[in-house]
């Protein structure tokens, strides 16, 4: 159990998905000028996140049995194209509004790096099932984290008197860089301290 | 409208049909260079910690997913001529950013003989200097051995960690140690056994056992 | 547009990362060293050449409905192909650029080009595009790795797959570490992009 909460607190803090690992960076510069349109985007793709862990764990084992990992890419991008289908139609019916201020962002969490990339990590480490899920599901979490964090700041920049070249998009890579910057504080952490093993 | 979703769906298929077929194929040419890939950088590591040796075998040692601490991942016996010359031992311990894989090779005489470095995920331009030479080549490591233990000034010893990085070069160390004490459990299987039975790979399970 | 103009656009008034700042996550991951950068780049660049051929020489074939998932399949083959060949070529570059090299089949700049260009372009023109679209790539990552490359180690051009350690320009502990690291990334690709943001007003200005 504590092992999983270290998973969990090394994947949402320690090696953030959007900070430290750069997944996730078009949606994270893309949604994040408002705050509600982020929390959205962010359940969005945690919903997606832990499904596509769960689902291509299951893939993995299929593939390694038929010994075609070879597949594993295209199999996963098609896993997740189709869950994204899936939970964009969801989306539709259960709060409209949301789904219009989503607009075209919500099919684009298919080609959402953070996605795609959790579900390989999970993988490459060599999780159990239960540590692919937490892992995926808190790989969503640091993504939230990271997205609301930037949205906050970034309304602030709105108002902020800026040249004109740095407008946009750099102030907003210059913020994201001081956030990454704290995060890294986060790297020190003894976590056999903080959690006791 | 069945005939043109029949459409999309054949399409479809058929696409998937053509890359799998293609993707096999790349599989099937690229899969052997891979391999041998890995295999070679194996067997330089292995070269590079025990020179001399120009043969290893894999031991038998207690599997790492019953291991109390999981560190140990290989043991290696090095023959020089059809004679043993030492022992190298494959460890991963867990580092500042993540897991340090390291090759320890120790020489007959149970004195470290070479260190690598393997993988490792520490932070670029500190803890990646454990990779280097001036930390890696140091005295210290030269004397450590079976009968001595190497570890960082800080902690009473003679190893000087890199500047800046305590936590990377502990690692290290422990990794050194470690090895050592995976070295010290099959150490008479390897050296003794073989005055006995030079060509017979030793049964370890008892010594493996001392390692928890 | 004739074809010169389809290729110069990819690099100068659409490139992917200054302009359309797309296909991020693999620029701010990877141009930690210029060869890394180069490499991402090429890798990228083939990937999006042939599935532009592909995807245009089908465009008539793949019915409207299923064009996303048809296109990322042919995207996907390509890239699992680009990831074997380099892991028996180049078997240290694939361990440095590891699992951005799979994640080339979300980059967006491929699948947008599908969608956007080559499903609607002939051959010759798709191929041009492709062309463009990833030699802008290509030179933008490498643009940014010179700058994270050199100010932060003080060496230029390591790569060990090809048993070469660098030029240095000057020594590493001159060198600002905070630039190899994650944040680095992120404040340099903004400064530059302020930087190439400053200079195209000041051409606008002049004529």
């Amino acid at each position: 159990m504590v092992d999983l909460l270290v998973l969990s607190f090394s994947t949402i803090f320690i090696s953030n998905f959007v900070l430290a690992r750069f997944l996730g960076i078009c949606p994270f510069l893309g949604v994040s000028r408002k705050l509600e349109t982020s929390l959205g985007m962010g359940f969005a793709v945690t919903f997606v996140m832990t499904m596509a862990s769960v689902i291509t764990y299951g893939v993995q084992k299929l593939l390694v049995l038929y010994n075609v990992e070879f597949l594993r890419t295209i199999s996963f991008i098609l896993v997740i194209a189709v869950l994204v289908q899936f939970v964009e139609m969801i989306i539709k019916k259960a709060s409209p509004v949301l789904y219009r201020a989503l607009g075209i962002y919500l099919p684009l969490i298919t080609t959402n790096c953070a996605v795609m990339g959790v579900a390989i990590i999970n993988v490459d480490e060599g999780y159990s099932f239960i540590q692919t899920l937490v892992n995926g599901f808190s790989a969503g979490l640091s993504f939230i984290l990271a997205i609301v964090l930037f949205a906050g700041l970034r309304e602030r920049m709105e108002f902020a008197p800026l040249p004109k070249a740095m407008k946009g998009f750099p102030i907003a890579l210059i913020i994201a860089g001081l956030i990454s910057m704290a995060f890294l504080g986060f790297s020190n952490f003894n976590l056999q301290a903080l959690f006791g093993l | 409208m069945p005939r043109e979703q029949l459409r999309l769906v054949v399409v479809l298929a058929l696409i998937c049909a053509v890359s799998g077929g293609i993707l096999a194929l790349v599989n099937r040419v690229t899969e052997p260079r891979i391999k041998e890939q890995a295999e070679q950088a194996v067997k330089r590591s292995l070269a590079f910690c025990l020179p001399g040796a120009d043969e290893f075998q894999e031991e038998h040692v207690i599997p790492v997913s019953q291991q109390a601490d999981k560190e140990v991942l290989a043991v290696f016996r090095g023959i020089s001529d059809g004679v043993p010359a030492g022992v190298v031992v494959n460890v991963e311990v867990r580092g500042y950013g993540g897991e340090v894989g390291l090759m320890v090779g120790i020489t007959e005489e149970g004195r470290v003989a070479g260190i690598k470095v393997l993988n490792h995920a520490e932070t670029p331009g500190l803890g990646s200097k454990i990779t280097g030479e001036k930390f890696l080549e140091q005295q210290a490591f030269r004397e450590a051995g079976l009968d001595y233990s190497p570890a960082l000034t800080q902690d009473g010893g003679d190893v000087q960690a890199v500047a800046g990085a305590t936590i990377s070069s502990r690692a290290v160390v422990r990794g050194i140690n470690r090895a050592l004490e995976a070295a010290g459990a099959v150490w008479e299987t390897i050296f003794i056994d073989s005055a006995r039975r030079p060509e017979e790979s030793s049964q370890l399970d008892e010594g493996g056992d001392r390692e928890q | 547009m004739k074809l010169r103009q389809v290729f110069a656009n990819g690099i100068f008034r659409e490139n992917p990362i200054f302009r359309l700042v797309l296909g991020m996550c693999p620029v701010l991951a990877v141009s930690v060293t210029v060869v890394n950068g180069l490499g991402m780049g090429l890798a990228a660049t083939f990937v999006l050449v042939c599935s532009n051929l592909i995807i245009s020489l089908l465009r008539n074939v793949i019915p409207k409905e299923v064009r996303i998932p048809c296109f990322i399949v042919v995207v996907a083959t390509f890239v699992t192909i680009v990831d074997k060949v380099m892991a028996a070529g180049v078997p240290e570059l694939h361990g440095v650029l590891g699992i951005f090299i799979p994640l080339i089949v979300v980059n967006c700049i491929i699948l947008g080009r599908a969608e956007a260009f080559a499903s609607r372009n002939t051959v010759g023109r798709s191929l041009f595009d492709g062309l463009g679209m990833g030699l802008g790539f290509t030179l933008g990552l490498i643009l940014l790795s010179i700058f994270r490359e050199l100010l932060g180690t003080g060496c230029l051009l390591v790569a060990g797959d090809f048993g070469f350690s660098g030029l240095e320009v000057f020594s590493e502990s001159y060198g600002a570490l905070l630039l190899i690291l994650p944040p680095g990334a992120f404040i340099t690709l903004g400064l530059l992009l302020a930087g190439i943001n400053w200079w195209s007003g000041k051409k606008g200005e002049e004529r």
